[in-house]
């Protein structure tokens, strides 16, 4: 589905937005930077702070559809990035590998593995919890 | 000032996490707001949606306006005005 499909449902559609805000705002963590400043405020105001159009619009002195295209239009940036570069599904994939190392370290060491098992578990622990962090 | 019910993206970076925040409508994006109402938390599975129902109730029939998202989720909750 190409982003102006996804963006089409707009807040209306509450589920369907909420994911699309929440995927929005996880590609914009990684991508934001690459957008043009002046559409960043808009885009923060409206994807992430959850201001209306006509709020933006009153402030800023766009009208109500200037306001939406430049959304839009960032949006689908932000689908574009993602789509080229997968940093953000690379990134959830990495995540959730490392917690299943993790939580694996962790049920060895709240079992009876004593000794070298042991150091060993507590060694992948530390190690992927310091990649988690660093994620 | 009107006072507004919105759903306010929160949280580190690579960890979308929202609060339900009363604030007044002119509240600076990042700044102060009146009072902390809820959370929805996307990161969960399934994803969670808290709500102070009272403090809600409360806020609705004070004349505050919930954005079109945050009337939906509490309509989904069952909160009304």
């Amino acid at each position: 589905m190409d982003a102006q499909t996804h963006y089409s449902s707009k807040k209306s559609d509450t589920e369907e937005w909420l994911q699309e805000a929440v995927t929005l705002s996880l590609y914009y963590d990684f991508y934001g930077e690459l957008l043009n400043p002046r559409h960043r405020q808009i885009f923060e105001d409206y994807i992430l702070n959850d201001f209306s159009l006509g709020e933006i619009s009153d402030e800023t002195g766009l009208s109500r559809q200037g306001v939406y295209d430049i959304v839009k239009r960032s949006s689908r940036k932000l689908h574009e990035y993602e789509e080229k570069l997968h940093l953000v599904a690379r990134f959830q994939s990495t995540r959730a590998q490392v917690t299943a190392i993790r939580d694996a370290a962790d049920r060895l060491l709240e079992s009876e593995a004593a000794g070298e098992v042991r150091k060993l578990a507590d060694r992948i622990r530390e190690a992927s919890e310091q990649v988690l962090k660093e994620l | 000032m009107a006072v507004k019910i919105r759903l306010r993206r929160m949280g580190q970076k690579k960890a979308p996490f929202y609060r339900v925040i009363v604030a007044d409508e002119r509240a600076p994006r990042d700044g102060r707001f009146i009072e902390e109402i809820g959370i929805y938390d996307p990161t969960k599975e399934p994803t969670v949606f808290k709500v102070d129902e009272e403090a809600a109730k409360k806020w609705l029939a004070t004349g505050a306006q919930p954005t079109e998202t945050v009337a939906r989720l509490f309509k989904q909750a069952g909160i009304e005005k």
